[in-house]
């Protein structure tokens, strides 16, 4: 059970949130404004607090801003709870300090899930605070393969990171890819430093000058933007891989499509594997090959997870040869989305321009699923 | 039987202003309300106003607000059914067809889908009938002047004054 101030000057929410949060296990408190919410922030020990952005005396953004800069509640974890569901707010409300995101009206088990997640990571960082030591690789690491090109893995990675982010995880995503940078094409990152800047055994520092953000709040590791000859290399990306899972709670790796050092170091770090293709018959055999391979491959935990994307509206492989073929259903299935093309030419992935379209939704969905293995 | 009102939430955008309010609508919604020649004002409640350069920042909240709804250039929501009955938002038992617009006004540059009954027809889209507004379902409106800002919801609603091109998009084009 944990202890959960809620701060929201709706009266209609108050206690719906309270019977919510109560028939959950928690024990929450109520407070009606930003002024009260701070009050008993500052005043007793909360494990999270639900907050709203829109109050009339001090706003949501203020109140966030205040407890990261208080010494006693700047690591209280917070979940905004808002009617503004623009990207610019969410930006704006990470930017302040929040840790989640969610828009009214919630869903329930959404909430609950939410809470689940920042209370076992605040718990994490405090037992990996009173460890003395090497620090704890804490990110989690998703790894995103197509080895047939074309099969929209990269726009896959960028969904699945701008998921994480909006669920409220720090993210890195990084383009391992030597023949242009796609990530950074997606997202329309200007020119600034990549993996070619990298020292040969980068420490936490070189990587954190490496990085570059994106408007969203998501890190990125970017590919050089033109072909190179030699991509990063297995050592280096070794290195800078463990700097990454200190700095976030999840890394993103948009895998080259090919398995050089440096995605066989990715493959055999990752959590989870992503594998995606197309319903289209290279795509197909690629994915056959790719699955057998990464049997001696991949780190003995990971959750390999194959997605069937559907980057074109006439699919020339039906569903059930397709199947047959893997010998079994895809994990997931990604229907095709002509927002997506229009969200391309916009340099806006769909993730923080329309979240709740289908690619987006689609994605989502999938990593509520496999984030937790049973 | 008594008419009954309920209030939804709803972003109004100004050349100017990011409007964050409540709306009380009747029985037809807010296509009712928008659509109604009997008045030109709308009632705003618990309104939170930002300005255009900063859209996430909130620069005051003000109890009640008015507005001609002559002024709204775009209207955003985060859910279709806010809209109102089915018959008055989407045109009865017509068969409708999707066709992706891009619709451009001095402000904001909107992508979405609009539903047709036959076939796309500008003329009837921007001047017929007596609605104000125009439905552009599943869009995006981003910022002429800031194109990094971008709005998005269920349905934005452009004020058909204020439209300066209106352009079905077939696929392959963007």
């Amino acid at each position: 059970m944990a202890k959960i101030l809620i701060v929201d000057d709706d009266p209609d929410i108050r206690p719906l949130m309270r019977l919510t949060l109560a028939k959950l296990g928690h024990q929450p408190t109520l407070a009606a404004s930003g002024t009260e919410g701070l009050r008993l922030a500052e005043s007793e020990p909360f494990d999270l607090m639900v907050l709203d952005l829109m109050m009339p005396d001090i706003d949501g953004y203020e109140v966030m801003r205040r407890l990261r800069s208080n010494p006693a509640t700047k690591d209280l974890p917070i979940i905004v709870l808002t009617a503004r569901t623009q990207a610019a707010d969410y930006d704006s409300a990470i930017e302040s300090g929040a840790d989640g995101y969610l828009s009214k009206p919630f869903d329930p088990d959404v909430l609950h899930r939410r809470i689940g997640e920042l209370l076992k990571r605040s718990e994490a960082r405090r037992s990996a605070g009173a460890q003395a030591g090497a620090p704890a690789l804490n990110g989690r690491v998703t790894v995103v393969l197509g080895l047939r090109g074309g099969v929209g893995s990269t726009t896959c990675a960028v969904t699945l990171a701008g998921t994480l982010l909006r669920q409220g995880s720090r993210v890195c995503l990084v383009d391992l890819s030597p023949s242009g940078g796609h990530v950074g094409l997606q997202l329309r990152l200007a020119a600034g430093p990549t993996w070619r800047n990298l020292p040969t055994s980068p420490d936490t520092t070189a990587v954190a000058q490496t990085l570059v953000r994106h408007d969203s709040g998501l890190v990125v590791l970017a590919a050089p933007s033109q072909p190179v000859r030699q991509g990063l290399s297995a050592d280096t990306f070794r290195a800078a891989l463990e700097s990454l899972q200190i700095f976030f709670t999840q890394v993103v790796v948009d895998a080259a499509p090919v398995l050089d050092g440096a995605t066989e170091v990715a493959v055999a770090a990752a959590d989870q594997i992503v594998v995606v293709c197309t319903p289209e018959i290279g795509a197909v055999h690629s994915t056959i090959g790719t699955l057998q391979t990464l049997g001696s491959l991949r780190a003995a935990n990971a959750q390999v997870v194959v997605v069937l994307n559907q980057v074109t509206a006439d699919a020339s492989l039906p569903l059930s040869t397709i199947e047959k073929a893997l010998g079994g259903p895809p994990d997931l299935v990604v229907p095709y989305d002509r927002q997506q093309m229009l969200a391309l030419a916009h340099g806006t992935p769909l993730i923080f321009s329309q979240p709740g379209a289908l690619l987006p939704s689609a994605v989502s969905q999938f990593f509520t699923q496999v984030r937790e293995p049973a | 039987m008594l008419a009954t009102r309920s209030s939804i939430n709803a972003e109004l955008l100004t050349e100017g202003h990011r409007i964050s309010c409540r709306v009380a609508v009747g029985p037809s919604g807010l296509i009712g309300l928008l659509n109604d020649v009997n008045t030109s004002l709308m009632d705003l409640e618990d309104t939170y106003y930002s300005r255009l350069n900063q859209p996430a920042k909130i620069v005051s909240h003000l109890e009640t607000a008015h507005m001609a709804k002559n002024n709204v250039e775009l209207v955003i929501l985060s859910r279709r059914e806010d809209l109102g009955p089915q018959g008055l938002a989407r045109g009865g038992y017509s068969r409708l067809l999707p066709v992706p617009v891009l619709v451009t006004t001095a402000a904001y540059e909107i992508q979405g889908s609009i539903d047709v009954v036959t076939k796309f027809d500008p003329s009837e889209l921007l001047v017929g009938g007596t609605g104000r507004f125009l439905n552009i379902y599943n869009a995006s409106a981003l910022m002429v002047m800031s194109p990094e800002t971008v709005f998005s919801g269920a349905v934005i609603l452009v004020n058909r004054t204020a439209v300066q091109l209106i352009s079905p998009m077939t696929k392959g084009k963007a």
